[in-house]
Parts: C-alpha cells; sequence; structure tokens
C-alpha cells in the first residue's frame, strides 16, 4: 500500500455565487499519476490551485504529507509550493523579459541560491529535457512545445514531490504533446514524484495510472487502477 | 466615428477623462500665469512678491512656472497611455473589421481631445481662482509700502525691503488679452488631441496589434547632445559672447530649456543601462525581475521616471543659490528665504506629481503582465517579492535621473552664479557650498524614493489583484 | 444478439406490434440498416419461446402482424442484465456500444451509471494502448495502436456528448 502523500476532504470552493468545487475528496500516493478530467467548466483547474495551495478552500481541508496546507498563511504556503510543488500551465507562464534560463533559475533564486549556483542547476535541467541550447533565449523565440520543455525545467528544477499539470498539452499538437508528456512522466518517474494531470483530452488521461472525472464540481466515477 | 468614440470614453470610465481633464486646467492655468508674469510692465503698479515684481526675476519666474507645466504633461502622457493593453485591443479589432487608419487616428484623437479641450477651456477659470489666492494687491500710489531696487541682480546682493505681505505672486493689474487666452487654450487643447492621435500610432500600423516576439532596439542616447549643446549654450552666453542684457537672457533660458529637453529624453536610455547593469550580476530575484522588465521595454519606465530628472534640476539649481545665499551673502534676507521656501514647496508639489505618474505607470504595466504575475505566484514566489520588484524597476529608472538632475542643475546654476559674483570667496567657501550640494543630492533623492515608495504602495491592491489566480485561466 | 436486446428495450417502455418495433428501432438506429419484417418476426419467436416477451393480446384474424408483445418480469431482467454489463472496448464497428448506449437512454434508468461503467472500460483499454505503445519501438506497430487510440478516443468523446444531451431527469431530451 501506497503512502498518501496529498488529500483532500470535502473541499468546497466558490467564486462569487457560482460553487466551483462542491465537496470534493481524493487521495494522491506518493509516485501514482492521476489524472483529472470532466467538461470545461467543471472546476478542474480549482480543484487543482487547492491541491497545489493556490487557492483557499471555503470548506474542507488539504493535506500534504499529513499537514494541513489549507489553513496555512499566504507565506508559508507560497513557501511550500516553491520547495514541494511544480506547476506547469497551459502557455503563458515565463517571464517574457527573462531568459529562459534565468527563468528556470527563478525557483532557486527565490530559495537564496547564488546566481552562479543557480545557473548551473538551470542548465542542467534544461539540457535533461533537450532544450538547452536555448538558455539565453527569450520565451517569445521558442516554439509551442519547447516553452513548455522549458517550463517544465522551471517547475522541476527546486526538486518537487508533485508535480501539477494544468492542459500542458493544450496548445500543442498531437506528437508535440505526447512527446511533453513522455518527458513530463519520465522526469517525474525518475524521481518518484507524484503527478496531478488536469486534462479534458482522453488520450492525455490514457497516460496517467488512474482516472478521476469532475463534473459540476463534483466526482462521478473513480477509474480502475491498473 | 464620433459616436463611436464617445462610447469608448464613455466605458472607459469618468476618472480617466477627469484626470485628463484636470490636468489640462491646471496646466492651462499655469501657462496663463506665466503669460501674465510676462505681461507686467518694468514697474508692476501693485504690490508683488519680488520674485515677480522684478523684471531681472520675473523672467526665471515665469519660465519656472512654464516648466512646472513639464511634469504635468508627463503625468498627462501617462494617463493617455492608461488602459493600453484594453485600448490596442479594441483599435486592433475596429483594424480587423475595415477601420482605416485615418478613422482609428480619429478616434483616438478624440478620445484623449475631447476631455482635453474641456480641461483646456477650463483653464481660465483655474486662473482667476488662483489669482483671487495669490493675486497681487493693488498699490495706492504714494503709500509706498516698500522700495523696489530695479539695479539688482540675484542672488549676489542683498535687497532690503521695508515690508511684503503675503502671498502675492499672480499679477491682477494686468491680464491676458482675450485672443492670448484662447490662443492658449487651443494650445493646450491641440496638444492634447495630438497626444491622443500619436498614443495610437503604432497601433495604425498593423491590424494585428503588436506581438512583442522580437527584442526591440536599444535606445540611444541622443538626449546627451541636447544637454551638452544647452550646457554649451549656457558657457558660451556666461563668456559674455551676447553681452548682457536681453540677448544673453534669451540665450541662457533657451539654453536651460534644451539642458531639459535633453534629460526628459534620456529618461530611456538611463532606464536601459540602469536595468541592464542591475541584471547582470543579481542574485536577487525582484531585481532580476525589475531588470529584465526594464531591459525589454525601458521606454515607459523611462518616461515615468522623466520627471524625477526635472526636479533634479530644479533642486540643484535651488542648492547653489541657497548656498550662494548663505555662504556669500551678509545676512539673510527674508524675500530668499521665501522664495526657496516656495520653490521647494512647487518642488514637493511636483514630488507629488511624480509619485501619480509613477503609480499610473505601475499599474498599467500590472495590467498587461497579469498573466504572467499569476504565473509566477502560483509558481511560488511570494506577492512582496512582486511588489519590491515594482519598487526596484522605478528606483533604477529614477534614481539615476533624480543625482543626474541634481548635479547638472548644480553645475549649470553654479556657472551662471559664478559669473555674476564677485572672486572675493575663500577656498572654504567653496567646500561649504559643494557640501551643500552632496546634502541637497541626498534631500532630492530621499524625496524620491519616499515618492517612489509612496507609488508602489498605493498600486499594491491592484497587484494583489493582477496577481490572483483567476488570471491563470486556461479555458 | 443486440437485436433481440433492443427490441426488449423498446417492449419495456409498453407493449407492442412487430410492425412498431421494427419502426421504433429503425427510427432508434438510423445508421443501422432498417431491420426486415422476417427478421423482426423471427426475433420476436425465439424472445416468446425463451420467455422474454409474451403475447398481450391478438387482433381479430390472428396471423404475427397483428400480434402484441409485452415484456416478461424474466424478460425484464435479461434486459438489465444487458445493460448492467459495460461493452468491452474496441474500435470494431461499435453496433452494440451504441444500440446499449441508446436503448439506456431511452428508458433513463441509470444511464449515468452505464456511461460511467463504459467510460472506465474504455480508459482501461486505452491505458493498456498506451503503455505498449510506450514499451515497443516499432514504428509500424506504434501507428497502428495510434489508430486503435483514436478511435477508442472518438466512442468516448462521443460518450460524452451523449452524456450531455441527457436531460437532467435522465431521460433523453427533445
Amino acid at each position: 500500500m501506497s503512502e498518501v502523500i496529498l488529500s483532500t476532504r470535502a473541499v468546497e470552493k466558490s467564486f462569487g455565487r457560482t460553487q466551483a468545487l462542491r465537496g470534493v475528496s481524493l487521495e494522491l500516493t506518493r509516485g501514482e499519476v492521476l489524472a483529472v478530467t470532466g467538461p470545461s467548466g467543471s472546476g478542474k483547474s480549482t480543484l487543482l490551485h487547492c491541491l497545489s495551495g493556490i487557492l483557499r478552500p471555503e470548506a474542507g481541508e488539504v493535506r500534504y504529507n499529513g499537514q494541513r496546507l489549507d489553513d496555512l498563511a499566504e507565506a508559508p504556503r507560497t513557501r511550500l509550493r516553491r520547495r514541494e510543488f511544480g506547476i506547469v500551465l497551459q502557455f503563458g507562464q515565463l517571464v517574457p523579459e527573462l531568459t529562459v534560463e534565468q527563468n528556470v533559475a527563478l525557483p532557486l533564486l527565490l530559495e537564496g541560491h547564488a546566481r552562479s549556483a543557480a545557473r548551473t542547476a538551470a542548465r542542467a535541467w534544461l539540457d535533461r529535457l533537450d532544450v538547452g541550447h536555448l538558455a539565453i533565449a527569450l520565451p517569445g523565440e521558442l516554439s509551442g512545445g519547447e516553452a513548455q520543455r522549458a517550463a517544465l525545467a522551471r517547475a522541476l528544477v527546486t526538486g518537487p514531490q508533485v508535480v501539477f499539470a494544468d492542459e500542458p498539452t493544450g496548445a500543442l499538437d498531437t506528437v508535440g504533446g505526447e512527446a511533453l508528456l513522455d518527458v513530463l512522466l519520465s522526469a517525474t518517474r525518475e524521481r518518484g514524484a507524484s503527478v496531478v494531470l488536469v486534462t479534458h483530452d482522453n488520450r492525455v488521461a490514457a497516460h496517467a495510472d488512474r482516472e478521476v472525472v469532475l463534473v459540476d464540481g463534483a466526482f462521478t466515477a473513480a477509474g480502475v487502477l491498473s | 466615428m464620433t459616436r463611436l468614440a464617445w462610447t469608448f470614453l464613455r466605458s472607459a470610465g469618468w476618472p480617466r477623462a477627469a484626470l485628463l481633464a484636470g490636468t489640462t486646467a491646471v496646466a492651462t492655468a499655469l501657462v496663463l500665469v506665466a503669460l501674465t508674469m510676462l505681461l507686467l510692465p518694468s514697474q508692476p503698479v501693485e504690490a508683488l512678491f519680488s520674485l515677480v515684481a522684478q523684471p531681472g526675476l520675473r523672467y526665471g519666474t515665469a519660465l519656472a512656472t512654464a516648466l512646472l507645466v513639464l511634469p504635468l504633461l508627463l503625468l498627462l502622457n501617462q494617463v493617455v497611455r492608461l488602459g493600453t493593453a484594453t485600448r490596442e485591443r479594441r483599435l486592433a479589432a475596429l483594424r480587423l473589421a475595415g477601420a482605416t487608419p485615418a478613422q482609428v487616428r480619429r478616434i483616438g484623437a478624440i478620445e484623449v481631445g475631447l476631455p482635453c479641450t474641456v480641461g483646456a477651456a477650463a483653464g481660465p477659470l483655474v486662473f482667476a481662482v488662483l489669482r483671487t489666492l495669490l493675486g497681487g494687491q493693488q498699490v495706492i500710489p504714494g503709500q509706498g509700502q516698500h522700495t523696489v531696487d530695479l539695479t539688482v541682480t540675484p542672488p549676489s546682493d542683498v535687497v532690503t525691503y521695508s515690508s511684503y505681505s503675503g502671498l502675492q505672486l499672480i499679477p491682477t493689474s494686468v491680464a491676458p488679452a482675450w485672443w492670448q487666452t484662447v490662443a492658449v487654450v487651443v494650445l493646450v487643447a491641440a496638444a492634447g488631441v495630438v497626444t491622443g492621435a500619436l498614443a495610437s500610432r503604432h497601433l495604425i500600423a498593423s491590424p494585428l496589434g503588436v506581438s512583442p516576439r522580437a527584442r526591440r532596439p536599444a535606445p540611444r542616447p541622443r538626449g546627451l547632445l541636447l544637454v551638452g549643446t544647452g550646457l554649451g549654450a549656457m558657457a558660451v552666453a556666461l563668456a559674455g559672447a551676447f553681452g548682457l542684457g536681453r540677448l544673453e537672457q534669451a540665450v541662457l533660458m533657451a539654453g536651460i530649456l534644451l539642458v531639459v529637453l535633453g534629460v526628459i529624453s534620456l529618461g530611456p536610455w538611463v532606464a536601459f543601462r540602469s536595468g541592464q547593469r542591475a541584471g547582470r550580476r543579481t542574485s536577487d530575484p525582484a531585481t532580476l525581475i525589475a531588470a529584465g522588465h526594464l531591459v525589454s521595454d525601458p521606454r515607459p519606465a523611462g518616461r515615468a521616471a522623466v520627471a524625477v530628472g526635472v526636479i533634479g534640476i530644479g533642486s540643484g539649481v535651488a542648492a547653489v543659490m541657497e548656498a550662494g545665499l548663505f555662504f556669500y551673502s551678509s545676512s539673510i534676507d527674508p524675500f530668499f528665504v521665501t522664495s526657496f521656501a516656495l520653490a521647494g514647496a512647487a518642488l514637493v508639489l511636483v514630488l507629488l506629481v511624480t509619485a501619480s505618474t509613477l503609480t499610473v505607470h505601475a499599474a498599467e504595466s500590472l495590467v498587461d503582465r497579469r498573466r504572467v504575475l499569476a504565473a509566477l505566484v502560483a509558481a511560488g514566489t511570494p506577492v512582496s517579492v512582486l511588489r519590491d520588484a515594482l519598487r526596484r524597476e522605478a528606483m533604477l529608472a529614477a534614481m539615476p535621473l533624480s543625482v543626474g538632475g541634481v548635479l547638472i542643475g548644480a553645475v549649470a546654476a553654479g556657472a551662471v552664479g559664478m559669473g555674476s559674483m564677485s572672486s572675493t570667496v575663500g577656498a572654504t567657501a567653496n567646500l561649504a557650498g559643494l557640501l551643500f550640494v552632496c546634502g541637497q543630492v541626498a534631500l532630492t533623492t530621499g524625496l524620491t524614493w519616499a515618492a517612489i515608495r509612496i507609488a508602489i504602495g498605493a498600486v499594491a491592491p491592484r497587484l494583489l489583484r493582477a496577481a490572483a489566480p483567476a488570471n491563470l485561466r486556461t479555458e | 444478439m443486440s437485436v433481440s436486446h433492443a427490441l426488449l428495450g423498446i417492449l419495456a417502455q409498453g407493449p407492442a406490434h412487430g410492425y412498431d418495433l421494427k419502426r421504433e428501432h429503425d427510427s432508434r438506429f438510423p445508421a443501422a440498416k432498417p431491420l426486415a419484417y422476417g427478421q423482426v418476426y423471427a426475433t420476436l419467436a425465439r424472445l416468446e419461446r425463451d420467455g422474454d416477451i409474451e403475447i398481450a393480446e391478438t387482433a381479430q384474424g390472428g396471423g404475427p402482424e397483428r400480434t402484441v408483445y409485452a415484456l416478461t418480469p424474466e424478460g425484464r431482467r435479461t434486459l438489465d442484465d444487458w445493460l448492467e454489463h459495460a461493452e468491452p472496448a474496441g474500435p470494431y464497428p461499435a453496433d452494440e456500444l451504441v444500440r446499449k448506449t441508446i436503448t439506456a437512454l431511452h428508458l433513463g434508468s441509470d444511464a449515468a451509471g452505464l456511461l460511467a461503467r463504459q467510460r472506465a472500460q474504455h480508459m482501461a483499454r486505452m491505458r493498456e494502448l498506451v503503455s505498449e505503445k510506450n514499451a515497443g519501438s516499432d514504428l509500424g506497430a506504434q501507428i497502428a495502436l495510434d489508430h486503435t487510440i483514436a478511435h477508442l478516443d472518438a466512442d468516448l468523446r462521443w460518450l460524452e456528448t451523449a452524456a450531455a444531451r441527457m436531460a437532467p431527469n435522465g431521460k433523453v431530451r427533445t
């Protein structure tokens, strides 16, 4: 039985009068790849934001390694997110005015590492993901797939335990998307990290170990453990 | 087309239009004040503060008043660019729908021109109010209130006054002719319209809007040429090439104007170089983000920080004149003290305007970068780091201009002062003068630092909104 | 045979003539070949023999065209049993899948459950295929697997659309 690394219990979240999450409970075990699927507007992104501590739910609790995540103040929550989690979005997440290398090094700089050490680590990750040759380019000069790899490098640079990916292949074509997914899953598998993969694409979801389907803010069916 | 522009104007909200109108009104009023001062005969028939009463000082005061308009114009420029992202999208959509460049220009002109015209028309009203509050008093001949020594040129000689009552700055015995007032109003309004048309200039070219994929060319330090020319002209004038009198004064004024314009146009270059240097060696994430943003697009930050440079110049001039007052005069004249108090008050006011300009610029850049900021927060960047980045960006752009402005102003005023000063001053007095100027530099940069902190503090709520997870929306 | 199950599904909504059954079947499954009357009556005869349906009434003059058939409790059990179990996921013509899904939607009962079970089935198969792709390196095999995966994806998306068209009470929206 794998240990549970991240869990939620009866989480609720509303925006104004719209209730995005209506009592969601789930568990993520160490090393597991979980797909969160469902129609658009079903609250998948909101669930991801609550799981990763970006948002605080109005009700219910979120636990990481047994500790409550949702009742932490903003500063410790941000710190935890930076160290333990990695986030990859669909697009637009790199700072356009910084080079790729500077973008990837940023989390390490925030942790207090010196510039040269951060640069070296950033380069190493960029090389691992086959975009090392783009280190001094600006994000605007990269193709979609290259930018996503750079974003992935930034997500992995602090050695996270959980990687959250919100439609990471959404802006890519089929082959490019598969390549990115392969590299994401192999990098996380190497380190034993878990992955929460939000997607509306069944073929992407098929790369996960397990799927949960979110409709109108609640789960309808849990997938089968393979 | 006009109806469309009217709709856009309404949708942009009253605050922007009101700010435009207000700034224009005050600017118009100030120009009218300067004009009125220049219309005074050499012997005014009313009791006025000596800065205005004496013909020698008058031109300087009129110029200073007119120069006060500059920071206002800079603020106006910033406000015009408020909501650029939304406006760009809107205008680009219009272009896609088939509007010609001329039509788009017209819409832009009306959007800005209308509030500016309203403001300019209200200018004379503001002028009248200012006159009532700060106007000169009619003097009854024979009841000599004070003696005016017209052969005096500051700052080296002492002038004694028996009394002067209150702040009488704006002449009431003369007024601009109706056609002069109309001319000023029309000019200021026209300036507003032109600014509006120009603000959407780059959009006219392509209906697809601007997409910053490639690096934009770095700004060049062309302003240095202007500054050099201005200082050179002043040096030549002071060396006596144009004799004494009106021509010399005119050349000096022109020189000052060139220097000021030069400093203004140097804004983007200073911001760019400052950002470049800071970003190269830093391990601090806030500085890195600030430097990167500055280097990629130094123009907006540079423009916003230029007001600081203008203040710097004024402050430098004041420093030298104060030094002259304290160390080279035999007694302290209340006239000078009040003058400098006035100048100080004007500087503080302008500093507030600068803080507003910086706030507007920061708010503007936040709207454009919403998704990036939200993504940074999602990745684990504290909002405090983002706020520090905003602050640092303003500092990197403004501080060099502040220090540079003070130094340039001090050098210019020192040169002018040297020219009309006796050479019996000792070395210690010179050193003291130097220390005085250093003190002024410290004071000005301190005030600039405070202004930036205030400005970014005012923008903090917007930063929180911009960095909110709602801006991460992918669907 | 799925035609017999489809007929049971129609009879679950009320007794009917053979003629009505054929018409309803053809209208429900417009993509399938229209049923021949001979096939209908042969299927009905078999169902009666197996006890899934019974004759409710016979019109004057007899003959299979005038007979009204009705579902028996045993027939109901056969039908529910069929609906209970998800179809195996395959790229071959999914007649059975389509018939089952549409029948379930018309009946309304636990259609959501069927769709969820069917999705789980398909997703499990897709996961297997993805693993196979990752394991192998032969380009031809990869492309073949891509084809299967694409068709499974198409079925899944169709299931989602079908679910979306359902009215909140589970019945088909009209």
